[in-house]
């Protein structure tokens, strides 16, 4: 089972929730497996097909540069952070 | 210092010594070729009309005057390039979002910040051109500027962008506008719990300026639009391939049509991600059929590049007597300068980083002032926070009178540890480089006067890896010419080259590493994000071992035997199975090598990669300081850099990231500020009153490499770039309350901020 942690600014998208389980092999089935329960959630991380705008995923604490076709081992846990602006 | 072999390098030939740098001869015999040098037949010299109002709406242009000047071939305004779409690119250290980035490369509707391009001209020489933009006709409706950004913030203020809303992270915004772009939020724990256990609470306000990374080379851009519609870009940047791909949707061109050459850097800092002059460079060759080159001089650099941004933040601590950290609260609001994007989103990243604390709240918030746009600089966004958290954590030391050290190592974030931002550590060496500190010759030291006083602070950056591209081809003679796509801003071509090296098992010296344009190199992410050595020298790992695989291939095939009884060495002797007479067989890299061309052909070894472990950096600062009352001047008596490299690739590099982020850390702390009157004139843009430190004025930094390798990359390593100019500002802050009693919250500590805190108000 994958755990994605919930930033304490998505909560309202969660109903709450900090911590979310959910099911799947790369990060598109994650969200669209937790998306069949939060469905506003999945809709901010993913937009236009890929991660949401403004955001940035971690699969156990690796910064995830190849998209939504990412890889997530079973028991990862992902952390959503805002993208790093900075230029 | 470390001269002698480390632990860690006495499992490596190459890695962990000190060869020259490749690029050393042409740099000191003035060969090597920066963006200025560029001479291209029939090339014209540009020039940029620039705001003299922080801000004001531009009601017209008039270019005719200037147009008519004999020897102008062009002149342009915003209205001369293709309308920009609000999409944002990655810019490997931040992002930039496209309509923003071309009104700042040369302004639309408004001037948002004294120096803001209006208008360019290309010209036959400098001079006409010069000339001719004095000829434009600009007429402006000035407008209150807003330079503050705790002004910005307030609903009464001004307001930059018509339709600018507060975007928070679930996607929501602000009903009306405002000057604040965005607002984020980390939080873990609970924090009345974690404030209620502590038995002293702390909370203080800090201040810092806007301060500028000040790289001795000034921007420049030459293009060539060819007739083919194709686009040849030169310039000093830190990323061709995202100068190429900021530059081609910017004039409407696809990145295939533009090919970037990246010229010597002299200096970057991460102020050299942007592009300024490229796209005017690019429309204006357009316009006229000729090469055309811009260059900046300092005032333009100082007025109109991006500097890192001045905030405003207040940190609440709380503590056990036992010194126990209970809980962090910290907020942060953020100068961006004219658009949206300041690095505030890092700065919360890194805030309470080093130290396990179980309750923490950091809010960030991002706010467009009227000052140039910020850029990248040197772990953007942590010295500022860190400077507030550290300051604090040192003022509860002493409240607690607990050895500062001692406070830090009781709470440091180890393996395991989650940061509030979601993140958890791997292998790190927080812990490894505060002990290391405790166990220096200048922590054990005893100060010698009166005035004097020590500091200490830690710095956490959490570098980053991403893309990197290596090809290379192995010549006859057995050298290996190396083809890169990484600015080299401090030695990347050896500490890559010296990766190769290892991995082939040959030298340094013998590997050539080349840096080379968008057409001829793989994708590469900007040098910048202490990427670089880490990822660029793991594209050169897998390039290596392509060539080591292909080279006992190649064995094989001599000896016709299977590929699969053939190794390659980390010696570089490539053996195989003896032979029917029992006799064994080997090949040395240079044997082999000088066989190739007549044994079926060269090789050439290929490896692109894109890495996310990136290994994160700590480092702990000690400083020894001396406060003369009569003048304010702070002057540094010792200093003392300790920092986790991972492994030290070229220890001498490492010594030098070390000592140069130090250098430019104590500048923050004690000089460097951007000094702007109620106008928005800002009143110091030469090196003779933007005042950075120089070699007069430092003490030798002494580094302390401490190696902790990092799991996550072949040869172990981090990045070390950056984290060294986090902790020099609160170690100095606290070396200064240790000399004279004064905690000042407020950067620069100037001489003037001093004496206003130490004499009467009528003195």
């Amino acid at each position: 089972m994958v755990r994605v942690l919930i930033p304490v600014t998505l909560r309202t998208l969660s109903g709450g929730e900090a911590e979310i389980e959910a099911v799947g092999h790369n990060l598109r089935s994650v969200i669209a497996d937790l998306g069949e329960r939060y469905p506003e959630l999945a809709g901010r991380l993913v937009q236009d097909g890929r991660i949401g705008r403004g955001l940035t995923l971690a699969i156990n604490g690796d910064v995830v540069s190849t998209g939504l076709i990412t890889k997530v081992p079973a028991d990862a846990e992902i952390a959503i952070v805002p993208q790093i602006s900075g230029g | 210092m470390v001269t002698a072999q480390s632990e860690v390098a006495s499992q490596y030939n190459v890695i962990g010594t000190r060869p020259i740098r490749h690029d050393g001869v042409d740099k000191v015999t003035g060969a090597a070729q920066y963006g200025a040098d560029l001479q291209l037949p029939g090339m014209l010299y540009g020039r940029v009309l620039r705001s003299p109002h922080a801000h004001a709406r531009i009601v017209s242009i008039d270019t005719s005057k200037a147009a008519a000047l004999e020897g102008v071939k062009s002149v342009i305004t915003n209205a001369d390039f293709p309308r920009a779409s609000d999409d944002v690119i990655d810019t490997g250290e931040g992002s930039a979002q496209l309509n923003w980035l071309l009104d700042n490369v040369i302004a639309s509707d408004k001037a948002l910040y004294k120096g803001h391009a209006i208008a360019a001209v290309a010209a036959v020489d400098h001079h006409i051109a010069e000339d001719a933009i004095e000829l434009i006709e600009v007429e402006y409706e000035l407008l209150p500027p807003v330079l503050d950004v705790r002004d910005a913030m307030l609903d009464t203020a001004p307001k930059l962008h018509d339709g600018l809303k507060t975007g928070e992270m679930d996607g929501s915004k602000s009903d009306g506008d405002s000057n604040t772009a965005s607002h984020l939020r980390f939080a873990k724990g609970d924090m009345e719990a974690g404030f209620a256990d502590a038995d002293v609470v702390i909370e203080r306000e800090f201040v810092t300026s806007m301060a500028h990374q000040g790289y001795i080379e000034p921007h420049n851009g030459t293009a060539y639009w060819r007739a083919d519609g194709t686009l040849d870009v030169w310039t000093s940047t830190q990323g061709s391939f995202v100068v190429r791909d900021s530059v081609a949707p910017l004039v409407q061109l696809s990145p295939s049509q533009v090919k970037v050459t990246p010229m010597e850097i002299g200096g970057g800092f991460g102020g050299k991600i942007p592009v300024y002059l490229e796209p005017l460079a690019a429309i204006l060759s357009r316009n006229t059929g000729r090469p055309v080159q811009l260059t900046m001089n300092r005032e333009e650099v100082l007025l109109a590049t991006g500097p890192t941004s001045g905030t405003y933040m207040r940190v609440k601590m709380g503590a056990k007597r036992d010194g126990t950290l209970t809980a962090g609260e910290v907020y942060l609001a953020f100068e961006a300068g004219a658009y949206p994007g300041s690095p505030v989103g890092a700065g919360a990243m890194c805030a309470l980083a080093p130290y396990d604390i179980p309750n923490q709240v950091i809010d960030g918030y991002d706010v467009v002032v009227n000052k140039p746009k910020t850029a990248a600089y040197r772990a953007p966004g942590a010295p500022q926070a860190e400077f507030a958290t550290e300051a604090v954590i040192n003022e509860l030391a002493e409240q607690l009178q607990i050895d500062p050290l001692e406070l830090r190592l009781q709470n440091a974030a180890v393996e395991g540890a989650s940061r509030a931002d979601g993140f958890t550590y791997g292998v790190i060496g927080n812990v490894e480089c505060m002990q290391a500190a405790q166990d220096s010759s200048h922590w054990n030291s005893e100060l010698a006067g009166p005035n004097q006083g020590r500091g200490v602070a830690q710095g956490f950056w959490f570098n980053i890896g991403f893309e990197s591209s290596a090809y290379a081809q192995v010549n006859g003679d057995g050298t290996v010419p190396l083809v890169l796509g990484s600015t080299d801003i401090g030695g990347t071509r050896a500490s890559i080259a010296m990766q190769l090296a290892e991995t082939l098992g040959i030298s340094a010296e013998e590997v050539r590493p080349h840096v080379v344009d968008t057409n001829s190199v793989g994708y590469t992410q900007v040098t910048g994000g202490s990427r670089t050595t880490f990822a660029g020298g793991w594209a050169a790992y897998e390039c290596a071992m392509d060539i080591r695989r292909q080279m006992a291939e190649r064995a094989a095939q001599i000896w016709e035997v299977d590929a699969a009884e053939v190794e390659y060495g980390d010696d570089a002797v490539i053996r195989g199975p003896a032979d029917d007479e029992g006799n064994e067989r080997s090949f040395g890299f240079k044997e082999l090598a000088g066989q190739l061309a007549a044994s079926g052909g060269h090789i050439v070894g290929r490896a692109d990669v894109n890495k996310t472990s990136s290994g994160p950096a700590f480092a702990t600062h000690i400083v020894d300081v001396e406060v003369d009352p009569d003048t304010g001047k702070v002057d540094v008596l010792r200093y003392t850099a300790v920092q986790d490299a991972g492994t030290a690739i070229h220890p001498a590099y490492v010594e030098g990231q070390m000592q140069g982020g130090a250098a430019q850390g104590i500048g923050m702390a004690l000089n460097e500020e951007y000094y702007y009157d109620e106008s928005g004139d800002l009143k110091n843009a030469s090196l003779l009153d933007y005042r950075m430190p120089t070699a007069l004025d430092l003490p030798m930094i002494e580094p302390i490499i401490v190696e902790v390798p990092n799991p996550g990359h072949p040869y172990g390593v981090r990045g070390v770039g950056e984290v060294p100019i986090i902790p020099p500002a609160p170690a100095i802050q606290a070396a200064i309350a240790d000399a004279v009693g004064l905690r000042m919250n407020e950067l620069p500590i100037s001489p003037r901020a001093i004496l206003e805190a130490t004499l009467p108000e009528e003195g």
